[in-house]
């Protein structure tokens, strides 16, 4: 078939070691479960959350998704699971975020001038 | 403002030390210190936190991790070390929740817990002397 040997010149030039035999290969099938773990915590109560965490996970994913794409060689895969992890983080955070500013408002410190249009 | 800015990186990039700490060959492995310095600060505290699914599936993971930092190019050996760190900590851990809930560190826990509060109680109740 024609588009064979360019369909397997393109999987070498993106990364000729992911396969399920290297490590390359597992590494983001791994970090994957980390992923699923938060998503998760999704549904977990906002007040058993912690900030530290989420806020970790946020930055480890933002620097190791940009890590994945300058070593060599690059490992996209790798670098998809650490973007929504740091997806993950962010989630959680402002999940925290508008927790701490409903609670702000019920207790009157912010003057709700208007009324909060996402209730 | 844009060619100051390319300035500076041009003379980060051109320093091999400020080079490699302005870099996410850096900031990755130091972010990624915070699971192993959670786990060792967790070997002192009580076993009943330990989550068996996670310690075992973090054991796993750095192993695979320890791995994958000497496999790509650059070597990452600071991330090795992470990964060193927190695989040695899930195994104490693991270690721990073993020795907690299959080989009797519980009951035996629990038991010099008992003794403690009974003679603390006897302590308590005892006429003054």
């Amino acid at each position: 078939m024609a588009s064979q040997p360019a369909a397997a010149a393109a999987a070498k030039a993106i990364n000729p070691a992911f396969n399920p035999r290297t490590v390359h290969f597992w590494a983001p099938i791994l970090k994957w479960g980390i992923v699923i773990a938060g998503i998760g915590d999704f549904y977990r109560p906002v007040e058993s959350l912690s900030v530290t965490q989420n806020a970790a996970l946020l930055a480890t994913g933002s620097i190791w998704t940009r890590w994945c794409l300058i070593i060599k060689p690059k490992n996209y895969p790798l670098a998809a699971v650490n973007f929504f992890l740091a997806g993950v983080g962010s989630v959680q955070m402002g999940r925290i975020g508008i927790h701490h500013w409903k609670l702000k408002q019920e207790a009157g410190t912010t003057p709700a001038s208007t009324p909060s249009p996402a209730a | 403002m844009a060619s100051a800015i390319a300035a500076l990186n041009a003379k980060i990039r051109s320093q091999p030390v400020l080079n490699y700490i302005c870099s996410t060959h850096f900031w990755g492995p130091v972010s990624n210190f915070g699971i192993p310095v959670a786990a060792v600060m967790d070997t002192k505290k009580d076993p009943e936190i330990i989550s068996g699914k996670m310690t075992a599936a973090l054991v796993v993971y750095s192993a695979v991790f320890m791995r994958y930092s000497l496999a790509v190019t650059p070597k990452n050996y600071l991330l090795f070390g992470c990964h060193f760190v927190n695989e040695g900590a899930q195994l104490a851990q693991a270690y721990r929740y073993i020795n907690w809930w299959h080989y009797g560190g519980r009951e035996k826990a629990l038991a010099e817990r008992a003794t403690a509060e009974g003679a603390k109680a006897r302590e308590a109740s005892a006429p003054v002397s």
